[in-house]
């Protein structure tokens, strides 16, 4: 029988008008049949969501051009992207569809027409970009859904800072309405050197409130104009302050003033409403998931084994090997330019980012202390490196894998001008966390080649033998440390070279 | 008494009638470790009746007892992780080989230990800019040795990093042929039984519908996105194909270009269409003996293709054939004993199995259900094989049978309708004597059109009912003799 019905469905010639059978065959492989999002609602919710109801023109225009990146509906971030479908359906099948989920489980809203479908289509011309959920909540705002902060407004400032700065004499970089109500400073490119402020209105029942803060590095929030909780120093996430404050019913200022200095950042406000049960998060971040709308999943090393993750590495390139040794030590190797370039202690990576939903972007070590040791293809002929490291060095390369001993610790195997070079890389733990790197190479090279220990860091030159980024230690043995304009490089002859990275 | 006969025939009638899947082949979930995610990209199959199965995670695993007939017993092991998404993952002379996101590479447990401790790369010489959707497709060997390798576009619309909508050859010292331009966004990619690289192209820019396409080397597939890339290797620059137009109008302009083999039309014959894998079983999974099995991952299903070369260009007929598999499906291995391999994961886009991930087997039963075997272009129409002797009357009866047929815009933007649409009359059916053929002339056919052609009431001579009685046939070519 079942089969029988759909024979039926695949014979009876779609009808333009039937919504409901467009909807399946156009829809519902992401949306769910039931409207509620495929596969257990990893996909968006047109059922009981604010998105397809009230005015039609935002969801004609997410159906004709597609929505790309984060959108929150009901309380959930969705990261992916609904490829456009203007150039596959007709205005006729689109109004039908869409009629059919503004009437569909729950939602009660009219009907679409074709008109409708048609004016919007000439009025997007040629546009072919997707929208995004903030462009779109500009143009056309959620009917009935207030946003957790009403009438909130941002300021961007660019600079250094340490601690909070007097925003009173500052220039803001960029000042935006933000529609989401939400306190997010994700849209902003730089995530480093920079402070930020927000201003809205908040509605609270009259009791005495918990407001939770934290972040990377310094915030404070102001209630009414009263300062009720501050972080005031460089930091990470986990100094966690809870304020509870007695308010009347009504709606109440709210400013949140942030800075983050280098490295990670994170920053998450929120409130519990006297007798709810749920914290209420005003932040796009939520307490304990800095920057993250994905689940945790921190990969460690075992007691005696190293882990590795070959992903999207921020700080190296596309081509990154990052290795967590026991003991806190890690590095990210660059499949590209041939060495560690990020080198860091403490936690490893969270893998939850690239492993959940589609995995789009880079995801940072999981650290604030990342040393970055160079971003240049690592092997130069020492002639072309004699006062600076070669943006483009003319030595013939070639990445050929790696080797793990018992413990998983790599062995990285690389070409340089036709010869072999082995870069070896384990973690020494006491008496400090040290990485040491051996690096060989196996026959004496036709010219002279170096390699590229750091560059675009401030180096402090100890000796020949030493030198100090942040709080990493760098010792050398079986070479001698060549210092050119804030770059070390090492001219390698054929044997061993022993580089330790040592934090204190 | 009489009541209770008709009510009867009435009841059972339809259950003897209605073809089920489980009629004719077991489809059977295999075990997997418990608490792993396993969201299966790449299927191996090594000597022991073992099979390495790679994840999207970047692990390796190998598995013990999955030929078995007690899957209960089924055992796994561990033998590497921290790769990058490997999706094509074959096993040669003690070397596992994979073509992961970055790079072509194998890997091999030297000193014994049951752990992957040799990690090779043969070859990285394409470019990824850590753009999620710059998936890299690789093959088993081809009679060369070579690895054939689609990449997919950045972001599934640009060309951010070299020879991305490209399809490149890796020989296994690691050179890099490039071979096809004009690929958007692969979903798998393997040879059929005569050894000619295919992949499936998913729906999107310059792509009306997902489709089978063949890779002939030098060839250009339709999306001129990646086309710049022929400078690298100074090979002569790719079509400049026109927006609007469609493939079949482009193709007159630009012979290199090579029509999609068998369109998959969307929505109606899966949405996402992902492994390529022959039929070599020499007829232990059924009739389909060199056929072709493509994976769907939206649908979770398996369609079937036949395929023939009219003029030098492949082209062929697509047909409903497994489906209700557990999440959407990613690889598909056959092993020659008659056992189709197969699992993938919905993570990201979703599918209509709605676990999260899966590793499945399926098994011929020894049924034959009655279908459409074949179907072919002929001179004035197509001929129809089947699986066994039709009901002549039936199928000699024109009535029984429908046919229409679109195409799709070939343009810039996403998708395209089904356009161009027009009704093909058939005006006689000839059955052959012995019933295992027909004969149609068809009026009306179009060149470059998906020709639908739907069976009404034709059951096998034996009564048995048609287990999926449409086909759809890409015409690119009409014979002329």
């Amino acid at each position: 029988m079942k089969r029988l019905l759909f024979f039926l469905l695949m014979t009876s010639r779609l009808l333009a008008q039937d919504g409901g059978q467009l909807y399946t065959l156009y829809c519902s492989a992401c949306h769910g049949a039931d409207g509620k999002g495929a596969t257990g609602g990893q996909f968006p919710p047109l059922a009981n969501s604010a998105w397809p109801v009230g005015n039609a023109e935002r969801s004609i225009k997410i159906v004709l051009l597609g929505l790309n990146g984060p959108v929150e509906v009901n309380g959930k971030t969705y990261n992916l992207e609904m490829p456009p479908q203007g150039a596959a359906i007709t205005d006729e099948n689109i109004a039908a569809i869409l009629t059919h989920v503004r009437s569909s489980w729950g939602n009660k809203a009219s009907a679409v027409s074709v008109d409708q479908v048609k004016k919007v289509r000439a009025s997007l011309g040629k546009r072919a970009e997707h929208w995004t959920a903030d462009e779109l909540l500009k143009l056309h705002p959620l009917e009935n859904v207030k946003p957790p902060i009403e009438k909130l407004i941002s300021h961007y400032y660019k600079g250094s800072f340490q601690k909070m700065p007097d925003f009173s004499k500052l220039t803001a970089a960029a000042v935006e309405e933000e529609p989401s109500g939400l306190i997010d400073y994700s849209d902003y490119a730089n995530t480093d050197n920079f402070a930020m402020s927000w201003d809205g209105e908040i509605f609270t029942p009259a009791g005495e409130h918990e407001w939770i803060l934290d972040s990377d590095d310094g915030s404070r929030l102001l209630i009414d104009g009263n300062m009720i909780a501050e972080i005031p120093t460089i930091g990470p996430i986990g100094r966690t302050v809870r304020k509870k404050v007695k308010l009347t019913q009504g709606m109440h200022k709210i400013r949140l003033e942030y800075f983050e200095f280098s490295g990670q950042e994170g920053l998450s406000v929120g409130v519990k409403i006297a007798g709810k049960p749920k914290v209420k998060w005003l932040s796009k971040e939520t307490a304990g998931k800095p920057g993250k709308s994905w689940p945790e999943i921190m990969l460690k090393p075992s007691a005696d084994r190293a882990v590795i993750y070959r992903n999207f590495i921020q700080g190296t390139t596309a081509r990154g090997i990052g290795v967590g040794f026991p003991g806190g030590v890690n590095m990210a190797f660059s499949g590209d330019h041939l060495t560690a370039e990020l080198i860091w202690s403490g936690d490893f990576i969270d893998a939850g980012h690239h492993w959940t939903d589609r995995g789009v972007g880079n995801e940072a070590p999981a650290s604030d202390q990342v040393l970055k040791a160079s971003n240049l293809s690592a092997y130069a002929f020492t002639s072309e490196a004699a006062s600076a490291w070669p943006a483009t060095s003319q030595v013939a390369t070639r990445f050929r894998g790696y080797q793990l001993d018992d413990h998983g610790n790599p062995n990285f195997a690389i070409e340089v001008s036709g010869l072999r070079v082995l870069d070896q890389y384990r973690a020494e733990t006491s008496p400090a966390p040290t990485l040491v790197r051996r690096v060989r190479l196996t026959e004496k090279p036709s010219a002279p080649v170096s390699l590229l220990l750091l560059n675009g860091t401030n180096v402090t030159q100890v000796s020949a033998q030493e030198c100090q980024v942040g709080d990493v230690t760098i010792k050398v043995e079986g070479a001698a440390i060549r210092y050119a304009n804030n770059t070390a490089i090492l001219d390698l002859k054929e044997g061993e070279v022993i580089v330790r990275y040592t934090w204190k | 008494m009489m009541i209770r006969s008709i009510l009867t025939i009435l009841l059972i009638a339809p259950l003897v009638a209605a073809p089920q899947q489980s009629d004719y082949y077991q489809r059977q979930e295999i075990p997997l470790p418990p608490g792993e995610v396993m969201e299966i990209g790449s299927i191996a199959m090594l000597p022991g009746q073992k099979i390495a199965v790679a994840t999207r995670r970047g692990d390796v695993w190998i598995c013990d007892g999955a030929y078995a007939d007690d899957l209960t017993k089924v055992t796994w092991k561990k033998f590497a992780q921290g790769l990058h998404e490997p999706f094509g993952m074959f096993w040669k002379d003690g070397w596992l080989w994979m073509t992961q996101r970055p790079e072509v590479s194998r890997i091999k447990d030297t000193d014994g230990d049951g752990l992957a401790d040799t990690y090779e790369t043969i070859c990285d010489k394409w470019g990824i800019n850590g753009d999620y959707h710059e998936y890299a497709f690789g093959t088993d060997p081809d009679k060369e040795g070579n690895i054939w390798v689609t990449l997919c576009l950045t972001g599934s619309a640009g060309a951010g990093s070299d020879w991305r909508g490209w399809c490149m050859r890796v020989t296994p010292d690691g050179k890099m042929i490039p071979t096809c331009s004009g690929i958007r966004s692969p979903g798998g990619i393997g040879f059929n039984a005569e050894g000619d690289a295919f992949y499936c192209d998913n729906q999107g820019l310059w792509n009306g519908s997902s489709s089978l396409k063949w890779l002939k080397p030098g060839s250009f597939q339709g999306n001129p996105t990646g086309n710049k890339f022929h400078k690298l290797a100074n090979l002569p620059a790719p079509p400049d194909v026109t927006s609007g137009s469609r493939v079949l109008a482009e193709r007159k302009k630009f012979p290199e270009f090579i029509p999609p083999a068998v369109v998959l039309p969307h929505g109606k014959m899966g949405q996402s269409p992902t492994a390529v894998a022959a039929d070599t079983t020499d007829g232990k999974f059924g009739p389909w003996k060199n056929q072709l099995y493509i994976g769907e991952q939206c649908h979770s299903q398996v369609q079937r293709v036949c395929l023939e070369k009219v003029n030098g260009i492949y082209q062929g007929a697509v047909f409903h054939f497994l489906e209700g598999f557990e999440a959407g499906l990613i690889p598909l291995r056959i092993d020659p004993s008659g056992i189709i391999f197969t699992g993938g994961s919905n993570r990201g886009w979703a599918s209509r199995g709605s676990k999260p991930f899966t590793f499945e087997r399926v098994k011929w039963t020894g049924k034959t259900p009655f279908e459409m075997l074949t179907m072919s272009a002929t001179v004035d129409g197509f001929e129809v094989t089947f699986t066994e002797p039709v009901d002549a009357a039936a199928a000699a009866n024109v009535a029984n049978y429908s046919m229409d047929a679109w195409t799709y815009i070939l343009q810039s933007s996403y998708g395209s309708p089904e356009v161009d649409k027009a009704t093909q009359k058939i005006t006689a059916a000839v059955v052959s004597a012995d019933k295992m053929k027909v004969r149609l002339t068809v009026d009306g056919r179009v060149q470059g059109h998906v020709h639908h052609l739907q069976l009404n009431n034709i059951k096998a001579a034996s009564g048995q009912e048609m287990w999926h009685p449409e086909a759809y046939y890409t015409l690119n070519e009409i014979p002329t003799k």
